[in-house]
């Protein structure tokens, strides 16, 4: 763990956002989101990336750039995993369809504030609940980018690359 | 007052090279078992994500025509996706019936606003009697033949 500089503490930086939207783009070819803090960074260095206004339409545009030929990945606070559960179900995970998801964990330190608590304390047992395959940024870095992305598209499957508070350069 | 079927027949006719989105529901049930296509993907579940995934496929693929169909209960519950319209290859038609047909016929709330890209078909509440629909890998396999052809 390292400190920020109002001395909170913060998950081991992993890799700079340059690094992570440079591996990124090599790993996919579509890059959509529902913009999150832990991702300012990398998202402007990206080659392009396309917005949506809640998580479920990203999960369709993503299922549709898919069907168009693309290795998608999203980015997404965990929070958005309550919008896009049922949009995942009914496209991705029914028609064995590859995506990346690069969910941010949030509410996991107790500085965090509190309307992200919930979210911290059931985002990893809902994804395995969901039978959504986790690997962790924290452990791994950008090895474990590239590692959720091959499992992803090479078994067409659903992966979730979870991102710590700290892991990238806000 | 045409029937949902009929709708959809003149749709594929009136767009024979377009590839087809339709979302889940009646919509898909009578269009995969009265005219199932390759060029045709029958959305199973997933309800109100057929323009989202619509926009996703035509903003890859600018020279083909996509044409997205849906109910207008789907329609209302993917109103957020409007935002991302609109996109030039891509033909959105509602078959409006004013009710959730599947659940049992309950009365929708109206739409808010009707944009110049979106073209609402009003359709008889009614259905035609269909078996199970395709499954999602007969679905996919029949969509991807048609596509490895055209993308």
């Amino acid at each position: 763990m390292r400190q920020d500089k109002l001395n909170r503490e913060l998950f081991d930086l992993k890799a700079s956002s340059d690094i992570f939207a440079q591996e990124l783009d090599n790993a996919c070819n579509w890059v959509g989101c529902v913009p999150d803090t832990i991702f300012k960074q990398v998202l402007p260095k990206l080659k392009s990336w396309h917005l949506a206004p809640r998580e479920n339409h990203l999960i369709g545009m993503a299922f549709g750039a898919g069907l168009a030929g693309q290795r998608p990945v999203v980015l997404i606070q965990n929070s958005g995993l309550g919008l896009c559960l049922d949009a995942l179900f009914g496209t991705f995970c029914l028609y064995n369809q590859g995506l990346l998801m690069i969910v941010s964990n949030r509410g996991v330190l107790e500085w965090e504030e509190i309307q992200h608590q919930d979210w911290g304390k059931c985002t990893e047992s809902l994804l395995l609940a969901s039978k959504i395959k986790m690997i962790y940024f924290d452990e791994e870095g950008i090895e474990g980018l590239k590692r959720a992305a091959k499992m992803a598209f090479e078994n067409n499957q659903v992966v979730a690359l979870m991102m710590q508070r700290g892991n990238l350069d806000e | 007052m045409n029937k949902r079927i009929e709708i959809i027949d003149e749709l594929l006719k009136n767009h024979p090279d377009a590839f087809f989105i339709f979302s889940n529901g009646l919509t898909s049930r009578e269009a995969s078992y009265f005219h199932p296509e390759d060029r045709c993907f029958y959305l199973l579940h997933g309800m109100g994500e057929t323009l989202s995934i619509g926009i996703g496929f035509a903003k890859i693929q600018p020279n083909i025509e996509v044409v997205v169909v849906e109910g207008d209960g789907s329609a209302l519950m993917g109103l957020a996706s409007w935002s991302l319209m609109p996109v030039k290859n891509l033909h959105y038609y509602i078959l409006a019936n004013g009710v959730h047909e599947t659940t049992g016929g309950q009365k929708l709330p109206s739409f808010p606003f009707i944009p110049d890209w979106c073209s609402i078909v009003e359709m008889s509440i009614g259905q035609e009697g269909t078996p199970n629909p395709p499954t999602p890998i007969e679905i996919m396999k029949r969509c991807q033949g048609w596509l490895t052809k055209n993308i």
